[in-house]
């Protein structure tokens, strides 16, 4: 009778039980404070990263003109080996800070890089890669941004690595940083060895 | 009288028309029924605030044009939404589907109405039970009280 005895009771009660009651709301309100806490801590980067539905799905072929060319090439053109198709345009800002990581990854020479030039300009794409350097083994044109659809692109600058068998195993969203571009190298290494053992 | 509404209907049909983002043509009205409801509940992934209906960003036009050329091509609602879920995953989906791992979502808000209506029940029923026997007045008691009353008034 004496634990919550009407809303005077309640209020003024010294009784370890009302001071329990009170207590609820307190808990509820600290456990929110701590989520909220932890979510507003996250970098904001990282909850613009979608998880893709595409990771361990085969590759989505296509074949596009290369930039500054004619001839068309595409996934065809990559099977059989592990390579990193890496989704770019000069209208991206990111893409040009992650650009010396890429020609130093090829420079490795471990790395098979394509470059898809999303929704670009064919004249300034050409001019970027000739001051900057071509880190790409051919780099070909999504004009309508059909290909960037089918990968589920969602801003540049993007990296998928696929394997040997044509599936894509691995999406990188954002900018590559040195140590990105290590974990890359790393990953791709293990795919050539993972392929190499069937 | 028939023609007069023909041709009010035609007038705000026009209207709509040319108040549309994009300039894309559909076979039947039916059509463009389905392409705006269809872009209302896909989300922009890029804006993620938004449906692609609202967004201007490069990507949202191509996902209405690619929404538009579906419906043209005569593909159902549920063919274009698995179309997009199959490349972006649930996130692009306003509405996200009933499945395990968003039953939360689903039932979460029904959940928490029902533990708040339990706590409101055993509140009520606890201080119901604190409260002072209704009959204890007596009837002498009671006339009393009146009489209290009437002599303050």
């Amino acid at each position: 009778m004496s634990r919550v005895s009407g809303k005077a009771g309640a209020l003024s009660s010294k009784s370890s039980g009302g001071v329990r009651y009170a207590l609820i709301p307190l808990a509820i309100f600290a456990v929110l404070v701590v989520l909220f806490a932890f979510s507003l801590a996250q970098p904001q980067q990282d909850k613009k990263k979608l998880p893709s539905p595409l990771i361990g799905q085969p590759a989505p072929p296509f074949a596009l003109p290369l930039l500054g060319g004619d001839r068309r090439m595409g996934t065809q053109d990559m099977k059989g080996q592990v390579w990193l198709m890496n989704v770019w345009g000069t209208w991206c800002p990111a893409c040009a800070v992650e650009h010396p990581v890429l020609n130093r990854l090829s420079a490795t020479g471990k790395v098979a890089l394509v470059g898809l030039n999303w929704k670009d300009d064919a004249v300034a794409a050409q001019r970027w890669l000739a001051r900057r350097g071509d880190p790409y083994v051919f780099t070909v044109v999504d004009q309508q941004g059909d290909v960037a659809i089918d990968y589920g692109v969602v801003a540049a600058p993007e990296t998928f690595v696929i394997d040997r068998q044509g599936v894509i195993r691995h999406k990188h969203q954002g900018p590559i940083d040195a140590r990105v571009g290590a974990e890359l190298l790393e990953l791709v290494e293990r795919l050539n060895a993972e392929a190499g053992l069937r | 009288m028939i023609k007069g509404i023909v041709l009010w209907s035609a007038l705000l049909l026009s209207g709509q028309a040319v108040g549309a983002i994009d300039p894309f043509v559909f076979d039947d009205p039916r059509q463009e029924r389905r392409y705006r409801a269809l872009i209302d509940e896909l989300r922009c992934v890029v804006c993620q605030g938004q449906a692609i209906s609202g967004s201007n960003a490069s990507l949202a036009n191509d996902l209405r044009k690619k929404v538009h050329d579906q419906i043209k091509a005569g593909w159902s609602d549920d063919r274009i939404r698995q179309y997009m879920v199959d490349r972006y995953g649930d996130f692009v989906l306003f509405r996200p589907p009933v499945q395990r791992n968003t039953l939360v979502l689903w039932i979460g808000p029904f959940a928490f109405f029902g533990v708040g209506l339990l706590v409101w029940a055993l509140i009520v029923r606890r201080r119901r039970a604190a409260l002072p026997e209704a009959s204890t007045l007596s009837e002498s008691d009671r006339a009393r009280a009146k009489q209290w009353l009437e002599d303050a008034e």
